[in-house]
């Protein structure tokens, strides 16, 4: 039978190693001194836990500087994305008249004024401009596939990586600190311009019809928690990994090449 | 961010309440606890987990410090004190509370409200 402190020693378990060595004892003694149930601690212990090791990946300022590039060179690529819907709309009409689509939705014109006004803000510091943009573009990220969801909601399966990626600039844009613009920022330009104007490449508004949906498969509970928490633990497991690749780069001395990188 | 000192993010309760409790003498982590319900008269309960984040905070902003351990009943029971930063820190944040509330004070008593000396 697991005695009270047992209980306490396994929920201390989920605290990271360094935390644990230091404060685990005194805080068993903490613990062990209120006679309440060990419930009434269990929560704030799950959540210290968490602050802990989030405390650990967050280590430094380098990360601010990381969310800066994210929020950066995201915005251009999700601009990149939305500037390409407008070419294929823009090659449809020229091109395939037949198929008589309108040729701009108003949706886009959002998104890619929203994505154009988070790239300026970024690089000029004006925080609130940039979290108000990517706030206006996720929403159009989200809103634009989910007008078709209930008749093929493969079509939010396609396009998921873009709503997270949108998420991700929200979330950077919030915590990033300005910085000079990061290497590499002109071969992202470039490659944001060719994908936008491969969309003139586009002949049909259809990708693959090959049969009728007459009844659409809806994504359940299971479904929709995986879309959620596979990014987030996937940042998780990247943010802990960086944080060991940064503390063996810290290792090397301050004035040999190494450290230049 | 190094903004100036009158730009800083207004202290947390958690936080202001903790260094209360150390500013009267160096306590431990139970002690705090039992400190802070009374000074609130029980509305603030500190759980294990919010205390232990709030001591690992201040102490790597260097607001508090370890003051000495003991071993009661075969557990490690470490006190903790104010440093000079943390006194600073406190102060200002009592200063900034209590010009509002001497504002507030002050405007409620010219609707006809007052105050008694000690809290209900």
């Amino acid at each position: 039978m697991r005695t009270k402190e047992d209980r306490y020693r396994l929920l201390l378990e989920l605290y990271p190693a360094d935390f644990r060595r230091e404060y685990a004892d005194e805080m068993i003694g903490v613990l062990m001194a209120d006679s309440g149930p060990v419930r009434r601690h269990a929560a704030s212990l799950l959540g210290g836990a968490v602050t802990a090791r989030l405390k650990q990946r967050l280590d430094g300022p380098q990360w601010r500087r990381a969310a800066f590039v994210a929020e950066l060179f995201g915005a251009i690529l999700l601009c990149a994305v939305a500037l390409r819907r407008f070419a294929m709309a823009t090659a449809i009409t020229l091109f395939e008249p037949a198929y008589n689509r309108p040729p701009f939705d108003d949706l886009n014109l959002v998104r890619v004024v929203a994505w154009a006004l988070v790239v300026v803000a970024t690089l000029t510091g004006l925080r609130a401009l940039s979290v108000a943009g990517a706030l206006a573009g996720l929403a159009v990220e989200i809103a634009a596939p989910s007008r078709f969801y209930a008749e093929s909601p493969v079509t939010l399966l396609g396009v998921f990586w873009i709503v997270m990626s949108a998420a991700v600039v929200l979330i950077a844009a919030t915590v990033s600190a300005r910085g000079p613009r990061p290497r590499g920022w002109l071969l992202v330009t470039a490659a944001g311009v060719v994908l936008a104007a491969n969309g003139f490449s586009a002949r049909s508004p259809y990708s693959t019809y090959a049969f009728t949906i007459t009844r659409a498969i809806l994504l359940g509970a299971v479904q929709w928690a995986a879309l959620i928490l596979i990014p987030a633990a996937a940042f998780w497991v990247a943010a802990g990994l960086n944080v060991r690749l940064e503390r063996s780069r810290q290792a090397v001395p301050a004035d040999s090449p190494a450290a230049a990188a | 961010m190094s903004d100036g000192p009158g730009l800083e993010k207004p202290m947390r309760e958690p936080t202001f309440l903790v260094l209360t409790a150390l500013a009267g003498e160096p306590r431990h982590g139970y002690a705090v606890i039992e400190d802070v319900a009374a000074m609130t008269g029980g509305r603030v309960r500190l759980r294990a987990g919010t205390l232990y984040a709030a001591l690992d905070r201040l102490r790597s902003d260097g607001l508090i410090e370890v003051d000495r351990e003991e071993v009661v009943q075969s557990r490690l029971r470490r006190y903790y004190r104010l440093t000079a930063t943390g006194e600073q820190s406190l102060t200002a944040e009592t200063t900034r509370l209590s010009t509002q509330a001497a504002i507030a004070s002050e405007r409620l008593r010219l609707r006809g409200i007052t105050f008694g000396g000690a809290p209900a």
